[in-house]
């Protein structure tokens, strides 16, 4: 179990609500993910279409902790716009920190993120900031008082998995809010690996969204997920650089 | 009224934010309202709307 702000959680993987191709199995990867924590964005209802389905109108959200993105936002304002207002719908009020800094990458803007949560925790929000895997930047922003951290593995949507589990784990080590591996995960064994390295969950969606089997790959990635975490809590081996004998080494007159 | 972007002709009858929800179809979707940069909670639909306002009605879609 870990704790976000005042809320606790037993799974370990958030998943993401976009690029689903279809509503049922969309559903069904929730359902099958286990996940307790989902994301959504903000975005102009289309007024001209109002019947036009909604995922959200299938999902009995109340089953579910809701976490908004500020994703759009260049700017804090922006993001604090964004954020509020999210937590107008009545439904929520943990906001997951999304400030883009650079189209091409959709690596998030450090300043402005940094700012945005400024803002948002004086005004009384559960602060989720998306990060890149900056070890400064996530040590300021648990100073600043950030509910958990959320550091990308790799670009958003790359599916290149974690691409510096060296600053991954600096951040994990020195974290004292939860950690959670967001974007760029491509496969249960990179899931696996954020948890073997300490990390406290995962956040994913077009790993999930777009594999030939999305309701597969949700079951895959749950199970990896927990794996990692057993795998971490039971305390690995350190890496060696020569052999180490798993057999005894005496007694060995029966093969003289 | 200017709406999400796009000036539309809203009839007289339309007086509050809640009846502007009903003409528009979407009292029962999860919808945000925002009127002239301020955020309405869901106590405010009462709140008088005038053909000079700009709205904006946003909700949740999917995303990462």
């Amino acid at each position: 179990m870990y704790q976000i702000g005042p809320y606790t959680f037993t799974s370990r993987l958030l998943l993401g609500t976009g690029k689903f191709s279809d509503f049922d199995i969309q559903s069904r990867a929730i359902e099958v993910s286990e996940a307790e924590i989902l994301t959504f964005a903000v975005r102009r209802m289309n007024i001209f279409e109002p019947s036009q389905p909604n995922l959200l109108d299938k999902l009995d959200l109340s089953n579910y902790r809701l976490l908004p993105n500020t994703a759009g936002a260049k700017t804090a304002e922006e993001a604090v716009r964004i954020a509020k207002l999210a937590r107008a719908s009545g439904l929520c009020d943990m906001i997951k920190v999304e400030v883009i800094g650079c189209d091409d990458t959709l690596l998030p803007d450090p300043f402005e993120t940094y700012r945005a949560c400024e803002i948002l925790l004086s005004e009384g929000f559960i602060v989720l900031p998306y990060i890149s895997d900056d070890v400064v930047l996530a040590h300021k922003l648990q100073e600043l008082g950030v509910h958990a951290i959320m550091p990308g593995a790799s670009p958003i949507g790359s599916g290149q998995g974690i691409l510096n589990p060296y600053n991954l784990q600096i951040i994990i080590e020195q974290a004292t809010v939860p950690v959670i591996v967001d974007a760029g995960i491509g496969t249960p064994s990179d899931a696996a690996l954020a948890l073997e390295l300490g990390a406290d969950a995962v956040l994913l969606n077009s790993a999930v969204s777009g594999a030939k089997n999305p309701v597969q790959m949700a079951e895959a990635m749950k199970l990896a997920i927990r794996a990692g975490r057993l795998g971490f809590e039971a305390g690995m081996i350190e890496k060696k650089t020569r052999a180490q004998a798993s057999s005894p080494t005496q007694g060995m007159s029966v093969i003289d | 009224m200017f709406i999400n972007g796009t000036t539309i002709e809203i009839p007289e009858t339309v007086g509050t934010i809640q009846e502007l929800l009903i003409y528009l179809k979407l009292q029962d979707k999860m919808v945000i309202v925002e009127q002239n940069g301020v955020i309405l909670q869901k106590e405010d639909y009462s709140q008088v709307v005038k053909s000079t306002d700009t709205i904006e009605i946003v909700t949740f879609v999917g995303g990462g």
